[in-house]
């Protein structure tokens, strides 16, 4: 079956001044999202996955301090060459946006039924003002929320967090996208819930079709949701594959090492988790070379010197930054 | 919310002077037995009576009828120019704190140029410029005072457009606007209310004030400055005259002052 790109991005690079100096957050990016596919962006904290994401549609913040180049085609338009106005449209209508923090991402002066509306008022035009209420306890319904017309009338302080998580993914389909980006939106709920909200995004994807960038440091989860895994390592993609041969046969060695410290591989001593030895680069100083080799347990003398090219499998479907793969 | 403001007893108390002083002004056509300005020169300066409650002035002017009637008219200069005030100063503090950088720059510079000018003495020349009349004092009151609301929605506007939901609102497509207005503004306004309480204050003493120096509400209709502007000429036979009117201000004051409090003990978080 040939996959059609929903969205393509290429070179992405996104950087950041600070006290003048500019610092590359996001360096070289390139992926593609296939029309209803879910693809997971994983890594550790700092990586660049929420400001890879931001990127996409130019939320990163003002363009005085952010500096983005390359090309994200969505749709056959070049996102980042747009302007501004055309972006509008696409946040919110075709690719909408869930967060990791529900509790922060409500306006706490303003009703569910208010926030949600405003949704409606921007991107579903077809939708007459009078059929705003049917259709929005529909929305809630179908994310799983219980008495959802009172809930419209709640103020975000009066539900829990998994009500709340519920409310963002629901607003996020009020406009039927084509993609959302979901940015680690299960870290800030606990472990039921979790599961709750992955079956939830699992059975929006199903029956609406929406195709998805599921970013997650939580492999477990990833592993869950994904069609496919792109792992991530101080602003560079190191390795992309299919979920279930990057789970299985994981090639990179930080990739090799984050399926290690997953507790369910520390059988044969549940009290000593396995770590990737010392710290994900921070500040924007990046060691020479491949970026992972201070931490790399295969490190060659190369890797020091040389950052390592993308290596692709002979069907093209795996891809890995590493010099181990270099023959 | 509303338990915590019926606990704080001092903010309740500014509140109940401030709603009887305001009925006792809005329904004077109700509880006055004469009009202001009706003038009944045989009954000049009568102290209090059981025919002229509070008294009568030099041209046997109801007292009490002046001090309800002109309440009208000060309560309503402190509302309509408090009211500019917060628009004005809400409208340049959230472009300088959603905007920042040059827009932040220049409207902040303003604003300290504004703050620059001895207040009282600039609305003194422009109103002695334009012609006193009620609308100019208020116009006036409002447009030499909103700088401080400016800064304040400007700080609070500068660390909410970093919360998340001001992120979360961008993502779903909501343009600039919308979310100053929305989102934005309506967050910043605990400050402004404490601000505008106290401003209401500030407004009415600075109208009496302008109104005893003959620059504020024109006679005759009364207002609480110039009723003791009036009162000035005979402070050492009849008492009465300076003394209801003051203590209206006064008490006008304290309760706008104490609501203003009680609101900021209520609605601006401290550490």
């Amino acid at each position: 079956m040939k996959k059609n790109d929903l969205l393509e991005v290429k070179n992405l690079k996104t950087s950041v001044f600070n006290d003048q100096r500019q610092v590359c957050v996001v360096d070289d990016v390139s992926f593609s999202i296939y029309e209803n596919s879910v693809l997971g962006l994983v890594g550790e904290s700092g990586c660049g996955k929420t400001m890879t994401a931001l990127s996409l549609t130019k939320l990163v913040g003002s363009a005085a301090r952010f500096e983005i180049s390359g090309a994200v085609n969505f749709n056959g338009k070049d996102l980042l060459s747009a302007p501004a106005k055309d972006l509008l449209r696409v946040r919110g209508r075709q690719i909408t946006y869930i967060f990791q923090e529900p509790s922060t991402c409500l306006n706490p002066v303003l009703t569910v039924r208010e926030q949600m509306e405003e949704v409606l008022r921007l991107h579903r035009k077809d939708i007459s003002r009078s059929g705003y209420d049917k259709f929005l306890v529909e929305g809630l319904e179908k994310v799983g929320m219980n008495f959802a017309a009172q809930k419209l009338k709640t103020y975000p302080h009066q539900l829990s967090g998994g009500e709340k998580q519920r409310i963002m993914i629901a607003m996020a389909t009020l406009s039927r996208p084509k993609l959302l980006i979901a940015d680690e939106p299960t870290t800030a709920l606990d472990v039921t819930i979790q599961a709750q909200i992955l079956v939830l995004l699992h059975s929006l994807k199903r029956e609406l079709g929406i195709a998805m960038l599921f970013i997650s440091h939580d492999l477990d989860v990833i592993g869950e949701i994904a069609d496919y895994i792109a792992v991530m390592y101080a602003g560079k993609i190191v390795e992309i594959s299919p979920a279930q041969k990057l789970l299985l046969t994981p090639k990179h060695p930080y990739t090799k090492g984050l399926i290690d410290c997953l507790p369910q591989n520390c059988k044969d001593n549940i009290r000593r988790r396995k770590v990737i030895a010392g710290e994900v680069p921070r500040g924007g100083i990046y060691p020479a070379g491949c970026r992972f080799h201070p931490r790399c347990p295969d490190c060659m003398d190369k890797c020091r010197t040389r950052p390592p090219p993308v290596f692709r499998s002979k069907d093209a479907e795996e891809e890995v930054s590493c010099w181990l793969y270099s023959n | 919310m509303m338990s915590r403001f019926f606990n704080h007893k001092l903010a309740l108390c500014g509140l109940v002077i401030i709603l009887v002083i305001s009925a006792f002004s809005f329904s004077a056509p109700l509880i006055c037995r004469y009009q202001p300005d009706d003038i009944d020169i045989g009954k000049y300066l009568m102290p209090p009576t059981s025919e002229h409650w509070l008294g009568t002035d030099l041209l046997g002017r109801d007292l009490f009828s002046r001090i309800a009637y002109g309440g009208r008219i000060s309560l309503s200069v402190g509302f309509i120019a408090v009211g500019l005030m917060a628009v004005v100063g809400i409208c340049f503090g959230a472009l300088a704190g959603y905007y920042a950088g040059k827009i932040d720059e220049l409207i902040m510079r303003f604003v300290d140029i504004m703050f620059c000018f001895p207040r009282f003495i600039l609305i003194l020349a422009i109103i002695s410029m334009l012609g006193p009349n009620i609308f100019i004092v208020m116009a006036v009151i409002g447009l030499t005072s909103w700088m401080g609301i400016s800064r304040l929605v400007r700080a609070e506007i500068l660390s909410l457009k970093e919360r998340d939901f001001v992120l979360a609102a961008r993502a779903s497509g909501v343009n600039d606007f919308k979310i100053i207005i929305r989102h934005l503004i309506p967050n910043s306004m605990g400050p402004v209310f404490v601000s505008a309480t106290l401003g209401v204050a500030a407004a009415i003493l600075l109208e009496s004030s302008l109104s005893f120096l003959g620059l504020g509400v024109q006679p005759p209709t009364p207002s609480w400055g110039n009723i003791l502007m009036d009162a000035k000429a005979c402070l050492g036979v009849a008492w009465w005259l300076s003394v209801f009117p003051g203590l209206a201000i006064f008490f006008t004051v304290l309760g706008y002052n104490l609501l203003g409090e009680g609101l900021r003990d209520l609605l601006v978080p401290r550490k």
